[in-house]
């Protein structure tokens, strides 16, 4: 099905597929999303359970190499609804537009460099509004460092969006597109410039559970102690888990994903997603950095605290657009908030998110991390719903 | 959203910022990181660090153009406010990383409105601590460096020399190549030393370091090891070859005068080159090799270089020992002179020839042949000679004393104390000084003094001859022979060597090598001796040959000064022919000799 949208010089078309053979899928969503028009920028959100070549060749084909750049997802999001094992391309655009794209793989853990030089894309953009859109590998390491790398070249200029690339929970290995490219450890990315108001939503839903800790023992993204306690005991001890959790790390991670860490911050708490214990020396690794030696504390969400962040990011979204119209919304939610909501509560968050479109076409994914600089330096995020509006 | 105090906020944040700052590993980096931790600790868009009135580093631009004069005009309290592309007019706010005379400050600017007064504290306590890291961090390193390197030439010192050389070892024997050392002395560094202090030879060393430099490539290491001593790590070294040329360039590059406080220095070095052998190597034996071959290449003439080859490393470690003791030997009176006598045909004593001998602390008494070579590539042997000549001539003037029949004093001279251009003034000094008459003097004189055949020699020898001093040839016939230097130079006595007396008595070529050079002496009315007569036989031809007086074991070995008082004492109470002690010292007599008058 196709949702398409026509402003002026500006256009932002979603196409969707939930077909099981990737190229087919690909084609599908491609027509679906372009109309048959020249796109300036393809978004593929994709399944991790697709073979990434066959549906890039697809898209490739239909679309005559239109630039694109994607990654797979934790789920995909379309203004039908949330779905597993599908497609979701958003097509953009228009004379209003200006887009150019860039991919490079994290050498030796070197985010900050791979991000830089994403970021090199949108020198010399003209425009009055910009966004530099970024997907990421969200296993592959400090994610603030992409943030750093990206402001280093863009400085407070352009504002950052995106989210980190997902595997359907299996904590395995992530997949970045671009073009026709698959990438691993990537950073790729998008320097989108219009001549409208481009607005960003950013919001979490979640509240703290017990007393602050201090981080004793940390390295990187890795927690070994909590008040001088092993991690991953306190945290079992402290949130009462039982059954499987407690020694499997499947059922760990699924349990973790709606009880996040927070950390302190100017801003009152930054949300760390646990990806995943070490049952040997009873460590937690988090998506990103957690300082040792500052406080932290457990976190968790109901449906009803994670639809009002839904509600506030899109209000802050649209409301950046000074009074314009959207055209279309791209949505990085985080994987942790569709724990949180279920089945059924994801449908009822996407529906949430088309209300507040007003009619345009929404597309998105369930992410590893998200991303959204606005003001200040800092925008990785975890836990947290970010919404690009373009107008 | 928050029940956390500002206070403790910013506590945390205090002390996720010194952790980041101060695991950097030098300045840039921990100005970088700090800019950035510190932005993102209060949530501003831009903070730089400014230095004396540049933005040293600042994040927030991107790579666009710094507004480099409204963020020194923030940083020194100007403007509160800067314009941020993207962010708009962001207010500003700065704290110095010092507390007194501090050049640098830290700068933060944010679109999110004013700083409140806690973020202000943070903001001065996170300058105060990247200051705090900053001199840490440089006063380690100037301590690092005045630990390892030479503070004159800016080298690396022995230390760190040694810590390279270890390096490149272990990277060598894993790759198979080869390390070369390169030890080099200067030559005449002492010259400058001695004639205008200490601050010239530094200015030496500083000028001899800048041409090293200027000789070798920019990855091998040069040191300053000490003194004027200096060593150069090459890695990398395919062949000996290799390392020679890098050594002769270094030569070469010395080679133009020094110009030291307005006058011009010529200064030549000495290089020993060891090479590694790709086997498991210290440093400390490398350089040791490098500086064996150094001591070769000196001895060799100075101003070339030595490969280290094996079997100079006991010959060099015995030889410098030797040349060790050798240096304090004359200040720790340890030259003896003792005297062998030349007889007469006559069979009366016709005087003494001066022969040193070194008192040895451990090695005992030793035989010229045993250390005068050394101490002439030591430059050694001018002094010893001018101290055998005090003491002979000392003890033979108090043999002469009293009206005694005189006696002759042969004493041997080295070419460099013939060179001197004082040489002349020294003699009759020590003459008048010990109260010889210069006509008791004999001068003995190798061939290779008088091939030199400078016209100042030629003047120092007509001197001294003019003044009574006679001259003798000694070892005549066993080097480069020349009748001319006996037309030459003032020539009195021609000493017949040992080798022509050895074969005398079995004749051959020798005897007649023996009888022609007496001849030849008598043709010219220059009278011989014959050194080193051990047989009668010997004796018995060379008297029949006519020749005038004789030296050798089978008259007396070389005897003490306290034996030879003994015995012109003796003969000057008996007034009558004295015996030469009987033993070891006398070996025979011939019959015309029978009752040898020595007086």
């Amino acid at each position: 099905m196709a949702v398409a949208t026509l402003v002026s010089t500006r256009w932002l078309s979603v196409g969707s597929s939930d077909l099981a053979d990737s190229a087919a899928a690909g084609r599908a969503a491609a027509l679906a999303a372009t109309g048959g028009k020249t796109a300036k920028l393809l978004i593929a959100f994709a399944s991790h359970g697709h073979a990434p070549q066959a549906l890039l060749d697809a898209i490739a084909e239909v679309t005559h190499n239109a630039p694109l750049i994607g990654c797979t997802t934790a789920g995909e999001i379309a203004a039908s609804g949330p779905s597993d094992n599908g497609v979701v391309i958003v097509a953009l655009g228009g004379s209003g537009f200006s887009v150019r794209s860039a991919s490079a793989v994290a050498a030796e853990g070197q985010l900050r460099d791979a991000s830089a030089a994403v970021a090199g894309c949108a020198r010399g953009l003209e425009g009055e509004f910009k966004a530099l859109l970024l997907l990421s590998d969200g296993l592959g390491g400090d994610q603030e460092e992409v943030i750093r790398g990206a402001y280093s070249v863009v400085g407070a200029s352009i504002p950052l969006v995106g989210g980190c690339a997902g595997d359907d929970l299996r904590m395995k290995e992530t997949v970045q597109f671009h073009d026709r490219q698959v990438l691993h450890g990537a950073v790729v990315g998008a320097a989108i410039s219009s001549d409208s108001p481009i607005g960003i939503g950013v919001r979490h839903g979640w509240q703290r559970v017990g007393g602050a800790m201090l981080v004793t023992s940390s390295s990187g993204n890795h927690v070994y102690a909590l008040d001088d306690m092993p991690a991953l005991d306190i945290y079992l001890d402290k949130l009462g888990v039982q059954g499987a959790a407690r020694t499997d790390p499947a059922a760990f991670t699924q349990f973790a994903i709606t009880h996040p860490l927070g950390i302190s911050r100017r801003s009152g708490e930054q949300v760390r997603f646990i990806g995943g214990a070490n049952f040997d020396d009873r460590s937690l690794s988090c998506i990103a950095n957690v300082p040792q030696g500052g406080l932290a504390w457990f976190m968790e969400g109901d449906e009803n605290s994670v639809l009002e962040a839904t509600d506030a990011a899109c209000t802050d979204a649209i409301a950046a657009l000074g009074g314009h119209k959207p055209i279309g919304f791209v949505a990085f939610d985080c994987i942790a908030r569709r724990g949180v909501l279920g089945t059924a509560g994801i449908a009822k968050e996407v529906e949430r998110i088309g209300a507040h479109a007003d009619g345009a076409p929404v597309a998105g994914f369930y992410t590893y991390g998200e991303i959204a600089r606005t003001h200040g330096t800092t925008g990785f995020h975890n836990q947290t719903l970010v919404v690009l509006a373009l107008s | 959203m928050t029940t956390q105090t500002v206070g403790g906020w910013a506590t945390e944040q205090l002390a996720e910022f010194l952790g980041a700052v101060s695991s950097s590993t030098g300045r840039r980096s921990a100005v970088n990181v700090a800019i950035q931790r510190a932005a993102e600790a209060i949530d501003a868009e831009v903070a730089a660090v400014v230095t004396s009135g540049t933005v040293e580093a600042a994040v927030g631009f991107g790579d666009s153009v710094v507004p480099e004069a409204a963020l020194v005009d923030a940083a020194n309290g100007r403007t509160s406010s800067v314009d941020v592309p993207g962010a708009g007019v962001c207010v500003a706010v700065a704290a110095p990383l010092d507390d007194v005379g501090s050049t640098s400050t830290l700068v933060l600017a944010r679109s999110g409105g004013a700083f409140t007064p806690e973020e202000r504290i943070l903001l001065r306590a996170m300058a105060r601590t990247l200051g705090l890291t900053l001199r840490t961090m440089n006063r380690t390193r100037e301590e690092m460096r005045a630990a390892l390197h030479d503070t004159l030439t800016g080298f690396a010192n022995r230390a760190l020399f040694v810590d390279r050389l270890l390096h490149a070892l272990t990277a060598a024997e894993r790759h198979g190549t080869n390390v070369a050392v390169l030890y080099l002395d200067l030559d005449r560094f002492k010259v400058v030393n001695d004639s205008l202090g200490h601050a010239a030879g530094d200015e030496v060393l500083i000028a001899v370091a800048r041409r090293i430099k200027g000789a070798i490539r920019d990855l091998d290491t040069p040191a300053r090891l000490g003194g004027d001593e200096f060593a150069i790590l090459v890695e990398d070294v395919p062949s000996v070859s290799a390392a020679t040329v890098v050594a002769d360039r270094i030569l070469h590059s010395l080679k133009s005068p020094f110009l030291v406080w307005g006058k011009e220095f010529q200064i030549a070095a000495s290089v020993g080159i060891a090479i590694s052998d790709g086997t498991t190597q210290k440093p400390a034996d490398l350089i040791r090799d490098a500086d064996l071959a150094m001591y070769r290449a000196k001895a060799d003439g100075q101003g070339g270089y030595a490969v280290f080859e094996r079997s100079m490393r006991a010959q060099l470690v015995e030889r410098l020992d030797l040349e060790e003791n050798l240096r304090s030997a004359d200040q720790r009176r340890e030259f003896r002179v003792h005297y062998q006598p030349i007889v007469r045909a006559d069979g009366g004593l016709k005087g003494f020839e001066a022969l040193v001998r070194w008192q040895h602390p451990v090695l005992g008494l030793l035989a010229p042949a045993q250390f005068l070579q050394v101490a002439e590539e030591a430059g050694l042997i001018a002094e010893i000679g001018w101290t055998v000549l005090d003491q002979a001539c000392r003890d033979m003037a108090g043999w002469v004393s009293g009206g005694r029949r005189p006696l002759d004093l042969n004493v041997n001279f080295a070419a460099s104390q013939i060179a001197q251009a004082d040489c002349t003034e020294r003699v009759m000094g020590t003459l008048e000084r010990t109260g010889l008459a210069p006509e008791r003097l004999i001068i003995e004189l190798t061939e290779t003094v008088l091939m030199q055949d400078s016209e100042a020699v030629v003047a120092r020898l007509t001197q001294l001859h003019a003044r009574g001093v006679r001259f003798a040839v000694d070892d005549f016939g066993l080097g480069y022979s020349s009748l001319r230097y006996l037309l030459r130079f003032p020539i009195d006595v021609i000493k017949i060597p040992k080798p022509f007396i050895d074969r005398l008595a079995t004749g051959g070529r020798d005897a007649v090598i023996a009888s022609a050079i007496v001849q030849f002496a008598q043709s010219l009315g220059i009278p011989t001796v014959a050194e080193g007569i051990e047989r009668q036989a010997e004796l018995d031809v060379l008297h029949d040959l006519g020749c005038p007086a004789f030296q050798g074991f089978l008259f007396a070995r070389p005897m003490t000064a306290g034996a030879v008082s003994a015995l012109v004492g003796n003969a000057s109470k008996q007034s009558e022919p004295v015996a030469l002690p009987v033993g070891a010292d006398v070996v025979a007599r011939s019959d015309a000799l029978a009752s040898p008058s020595f007086l």
